[in-house]
């Protein structure tokens, strides 16, 4: 090969790197459009599910509102008593305060469960067995007021049968109160 | 000093090709040279000006995306603290469900025993899987036969639902027992109307 054709073949091989780098340039500019496409694609998913999000956040809004509003009303009832030594004190004192004569008071904590599954809002249950002898009408109504200024308190079992004397009654009853664990869901 | 043209001339002599002359085809050797650069120059420029634009669009796109998920992830939070705080919500309701005062219950059964029965043993109790399912027992000493259809009468008046009754005659007493249901009618109670239940003796 002598000189005049190696410099065409440089030439050639010169114009084959220029044709190349075009191409090259190209091919990145195709690629990095696609990476755009890709991502423009990702982002039209993003806004589907983000419409879906707030679709499924204004349903249960819309859903749990009544139930919250109306759960909001007895929270305060909740709030009142949040351990075991509120509750025994707040019996006693109520017991004095109607002068009933209380054969027994017991107090314990049990675990709280509905078909075997603890509930984990009210997981703790302050129970209180009290037994009394006292006139009927005082009873009833020491009930009635307990129930009044404690909706929260359950009377899980009153059994009634005749007390010492005439209008008394012996009444045997189990009141429990729940402990609420706010904010544990 | 005029020098004479013929003389500049002879500067450069004539030589001859010490090569061979290239074929004719490589006349276009220059030709495609030439092409090529007009060729970088048009394809590189649309491409670096399409990639910029691209990159750019990606850039946009990757900046939206990342603000979009942050957004998701915050929705999908405030959904998963209203779906617990809607669960605690259930609890507490289900718990002011099975909790209806039974003192105005009491009461009603008190006040319907006329004055030739009496109550010799009176048991409500709430059962503990369903609270709001109450077991009756209920001993009377009476010889009326309509007494306990009145004291039936009066808790129904209540809106309760006496479900699998039995009654039996034991040792001269009137045996009952049945699972008291209310029916609330699909109402929920508030703290208000709970007080408003309870009865004066």
């Amino acid at each position: 090969m002598n000189a005049k054709q190696l410099a065409a073949l440089l030439v050639v091989l010169a114009i084959v790197l220029l044709v190349q780098f075009a191409l090259s340039l190209r091919n990145q500019a195709t690629s990095t459009a696609a990476e755009a496409e890709a991502a423009a694609v990702e982002l039209e998913k993003l806004q589907t599910q983000i419409d879906v999000e707030k679709r499924l956040f204004g349903d249960n809004e819309r859903n749990s509102s009544e139930l919250l509003a109306y759960i909001g009303k007895w929270e305060k009832f909740f709030e009142l008593i949040d351990r075991q030594q509120a509750v025994e004190s707040f019996l006693s004192l109520k017991v004095r305060e109607f002068d009933i004569l209380n054969l027994s008071q017991r107090y314990e904590q049990v675990p709280h469960t509905i078909n075997n599954k603890p509930n984990d809002s009210l997981p703790v249950l302050v129970r209180a067995s009290l037994i009394f002898d006292d006139n009927y009408v005082k009873l009833i109504n020491w009930m009635g007021m307990m129930e009044s200024i404690r909706p929260t308190m359950r009377v899980s079992r009153v059994a009634i049968k005749e007390g010492s004397r005439d209008l008394d009654v012996r009444t045997d009853m189990v009141l429990e109160i729940p402990l609420w664990k706010k904010g544990t869901k | 000093m005029l020098i004479d043209a013929r003389k500049i001339d002879d500067f450069k002599t004539e030589r001859k090709d010490l090569l061979p002359p290239l074929p004719m085809v490589f006349r276009l050797v220059p030709l495609l040279f030439y092409l090529s650069i007009v060729f970088v120059s048009v394809v590189g420029s649309v491409a670096v000006w399409h990639s910029r634009a691209a990159s750019e669009r990606y850039q946009s796109v990757v900046g939206r995306t990342a603000s979009l998920q942050e957004e998701i992830k915050q929705i999908k939070a405030k959904r998963d603290a209203l779906d617990d705080r809607a669960l605690e919500a259930m609890d507490l309701e289900n718990w002011v469900l099975g909790s209806m005062p039974l003192q105005p219950l009491v009461v009603a059964i008190m006040r319907s025993i006329d004055e030739n029965s009496s109550i010799v043993d009176l048991s409500i109790e709430r059962d503990p899987e369903t609270p709001a399912q109450l077991k009756l027992a209920l001993t009377l000493r009476t010889n009326s036969d309509k007494q306990l259809e009145v004291i039936l009468e009066a808790i129904r008046a209540l809106g309760y639902r006496d479900l699998s009754p039995t009654q039996s005659m034991v040792k001269g007493n009137l045996e009952y027992r049945a699972t008291l249901l209310r029916d609330t009618k699909g109402r929920l109670p508030s703290p208000q109307e709970r007080k408003q239940e309870i009865s004066p003796s």
